[in-house]
């Protein structure tokens, strides 16, 4: 306690509200070791009620979010939305689409370089350009664009309608870019994340089965099949595939993992 | 200044440079009161924005003051200790929550004075800002803490130093910079503030900081404190006070506006024109949303309700009218999703359109907004004999009765797919709700009722005497 009535009685009543912050003020000499110690373990969870709105802000606010952070919170805005009170349903219907706009004007800027890139190219290819072929730069920015889409209908994961339109506008990008660039085995494992996000199962395990027919060693398209097994419920496959992974493989055999 | 009334109308961030409700609103203020003189002070985030409305005869002068602008602080004489030192007592006062003597502080800062370099170079005020600084911001950069306070504080000093019209009586649409300049034009001239609401101001701030990327954390909360200040001396210095319903009024009076200087008056549409629709109903059912093709409005709600309800109901049409040009990529978007869906042929983009039209023949009114005050799209239609469906936002519960048959929470496109599909299968029931909307509109939401309490709430305050600030 005495380390609490020294912080109050401080020139600075400064009070660290996140973690991060409170070990910078330890750092910086400004709190006493135990209100650290109170403030590193004392960890109210974001999803749990009542909800700590001010960490909820504080993680909306974070303009790096990441697709799984922004799952978490946008699962959290869909029940606030039906609440009662009209002033955290307002909150929550504002952020949902905050965060949709952010994403959206990442996307757009994305589309504007991809629109550049393909022009570029076409004056490189007219001008019979050599050296700097800013047009090389097309598949790498559609294939980003078409990441963004996948997160934003996974985002979306609420709205159905939205959700299946995003991702199969990342689908039809990918489809588009295959047209004049032959595809690298990131684009096609792409695809089939995002035929399984669809439903489309069968396409996934087409196409997952090329890609692990020609690198069957290659670990990540075996787990990819075995997702794609999974999906279509044919859990002897899963099996087969999981054999690089081992910890998974003894969890879905039912053996803890490490012995 | 002869007999007829002179009000100047402080605006921010609305009428005559954007399009939408609340200017909507004030060029049918202006218009309905042509014996009162209008003069406009606006507070613009840039210069020399393009006009969306042609100004009315009785608009006499406009002021615009652009925020961050730099002013040519030498021409005007000030006593910078003494206003420091008021500014000072200003600022303790306001995080103690009581009332400043705003009087002296504006008798002490003269208009057209810009105070935020004297801020920064007065000792007194700099050891304020690094003692707000060492208590909300110890551990981060200065540098950051300096520039936040002031930006912050040099658009307060803009709305405070700025020179309003002389007028009878000073009309803030909102808190915030406008109203604060409509406190100084009050303290300053002795004239009365009359302050009007359709959202609230500081509650609005507040979720764009809250949501905002680009403000962190403690800056965060410096803004939402200043905006709540702001609130509150626009709210305890405002000689009259009107909301649109009464839960706004309840709000104001909770941030300290006096219960007796507050009062409600409703939107209020021209009956006769949207009455006097002639219903031609057409084949198929025509669900409409009138607005802006804009975020706010979720239009994107909208079309993933039209995808559900073409589902079960593949008559049903549904017309997106109004402009598409504000946010442009937000129309593309929207463009390329009913083109996924499919349902292209079966949803129209009007564009801007003569709504009269539309009213003749939609079957529903849909509205998908985020946020609305009290929107006047329901009203219209209303009076144009269409019923409505609607998100539960701002005064829209109330209007419908709190029938949940008819409301949905936002970004809920199968409850109100729900809410669509029921209004279709019942139409008996609706002629009678339509009926019972209309009686409202007339009674409770005619312009001709709004405009003559404006001029009766103008005619009241024009003769209110305040005491100027003193020395």
């Amino acid at each position: 306690m005495d380390a609490f009535k020294s912080l109050l009685s401080r020139k600075t009543r400064f009070l660290p509200k996140t973690q991060a912050q409170a070990l910078m003020a330890l750092s910086e000499g400004i709190i006493h070791e135990s209100f650290y110690m109170y403030k590193a373990v004392n960890v109210h969870p974001v999803f749990e009620e009542p909800w700590d709105l001010d960490e909820i802000e504080r993680l909306l606010a974070k303009p790096d979010l990441d697709v799984e952070t922004t799952i978490l919170l946008m699962t959290i805005f869909q029940r606030l939305i039906k609440q009662q009170d009209k002033e955290l349903a307002l909150f929550a219907a504002e952020s949902i689409n905050a965060v949709e706009q952010r994403r959206m004007r990442k996307i757009q800027e994305l589309r504007k370089r991809l629109e550049a890139s393909k022009e570029a190219k076409g004056n490189d290819r007219d001008k019979e350009a050599d050296g700097d072929d800013k047009g090389a730069q097309t598949p790498s920015i559609a294939r980003e664009l078409a990441r963004e889409y996948r997160d934003l209908g996974r985002v979306c994961f609420a709205q159905p309608v939205l959700r299946i339109f995003y991702i199969e506008e990342a689908l039809s990008i990918l489809r588009k870019q295959e047209a004049t660039h032959a595809p690298e085995d990131r684009d096609l494992e792409l695809q089939v994340e995002l035929f399984l996000e669809l439903g489309r199962n069968d396409e996934a395990c087409a196409l997952v089965s090329v890609l692990a027919g020609e690198f069957p060693e290659n670990g990540a398209y075996r787990f990819l099949a075995a997702k794609t097994a999974y999906a279509r419920r044919q859990f002897r496959n899963v099996v087969d595939n999981l054999d690089e992974h081992e910890e998974l493989r003894s969890f879905w055999m039912g053996k803890a993992p490490h012995g | 200044m002869g007999e007829r009334i002179r009000v100047c109308i402080l605006l921010e961030g609305s009428y005559p440079y954007i399009t939408g409700g609340v200017s909507a609103w004030v060029q049918d203020i202006i218009q309905g009161l042509p014996q009162v003189e209008f003069v406009l002070m606006t507070i613009s985030p840039v210069a020399n924005q393009k006009l969306r409305y042609t100004l009315p005869v009785n608009v006499v002068e406009h002021t615009d003051i652009v925020l961050g602008e730099k002013h040519p602080r030498e021409k005007v004489a000030c006593d910078r200790k003494k206003a420091i030192a008021s500014v000072m007592a200003m600022h303790k006062k306001m995080f103690t929550n009581e009332m400043p003597d705003l009087g002296q502080m504006f008798s002490l800062v003269p208009e057209g004075y810009d105070l935020t370099e004297d801020a920064v170079r007065d000792d007194r005020s700099w050891n304020l800002i690094i003692a707000k600084n060492r208590e909300n911001n110890p551990v981060y950069a200065f540098s950051e803490y300096l520039w936040a306070w002031k930006s912050a504080h040099g658009m307060l000093f803009d709305a405070i130093g700025a020179v309003p019209p002389q007028a009878d009586i000073y009309h803030a649409i909102s808190t915030g910079f406008a109203g604060l300049a409509a406190v100084a034009a009050r303290e300053r001239y002795g004239k009365p503030f009359l302050l009007s609401e359709h959202g609230l101001y500081h509650k609005e701030r507040e979720i764009e900081i809250r949501k905002s990327s680009y403000v962190k954390g403690y800056q965060r909360d410096m803004w939402i404190k200043t905006y709540n200040r702001i609130s509150r001396i626009c709210y305890g210095k405002a000689d009259r006070i009107t909301a649109l319903f009464e839960e706004n009024r309840q709000k104001q009076m909770e941030l300290g506006a006096p219960p007796h200087n507050c009062q409600v008056i409703p939107n209020g549409i021209d009956i006769e024109r949207f009455s006097s629709v002639k219903r031609a109903p057409r084949p198929g059912y025509h669900v409409g949303l009138v607005g802006r093709i804009v975020p706010i409005k979720d239009i994107k709600t909208f079309i993933a309700t039209a995808k559900i309800v073409l589902d079960q109901m593949p008559d049903a049409i549904f017309y997106a009218i109004g402009p598409t040009d504000e946010d442009p990529e937000y129309y593309d978007d929207c463009v390329a999703l009913t083109n996924s869906l499919k349902i292209s042929d079966r949803f129209l983009f009007a564009g801007r359109q003569n709504v009269l039209e539309y009213y003749s023949f939609l079957d529903l009114m849909l509205l998908t907004s985020i946020r609305e005050a009290q929107p006047l799209v329901i009203m219209e239609a209303w009076a144009a004999g269409v019923p409505s469906v609607s998100t539960k936002v701002g005064n829209v519960p109330e209007m419908l009765d709190f029938d949940e048959r008819f409301l949905a929470p936002s970004k809920s496109p199968e409850k109100l797919a729900t809410c669509v599909i029921y209004a279709h299968d019942h139409p008996e029931e609706m002629a009678l709700i339509n009926e019972r909307n209309r009686k409202k509109a007339f009674t409770q939401y005619d312009k001709k009722t709004m405009l003559a309490s404006y001029a009766k709430l103008y005619e009241s305050m024009k003769d209110i005497k305040v005491a100027k600030g003193q020395l």
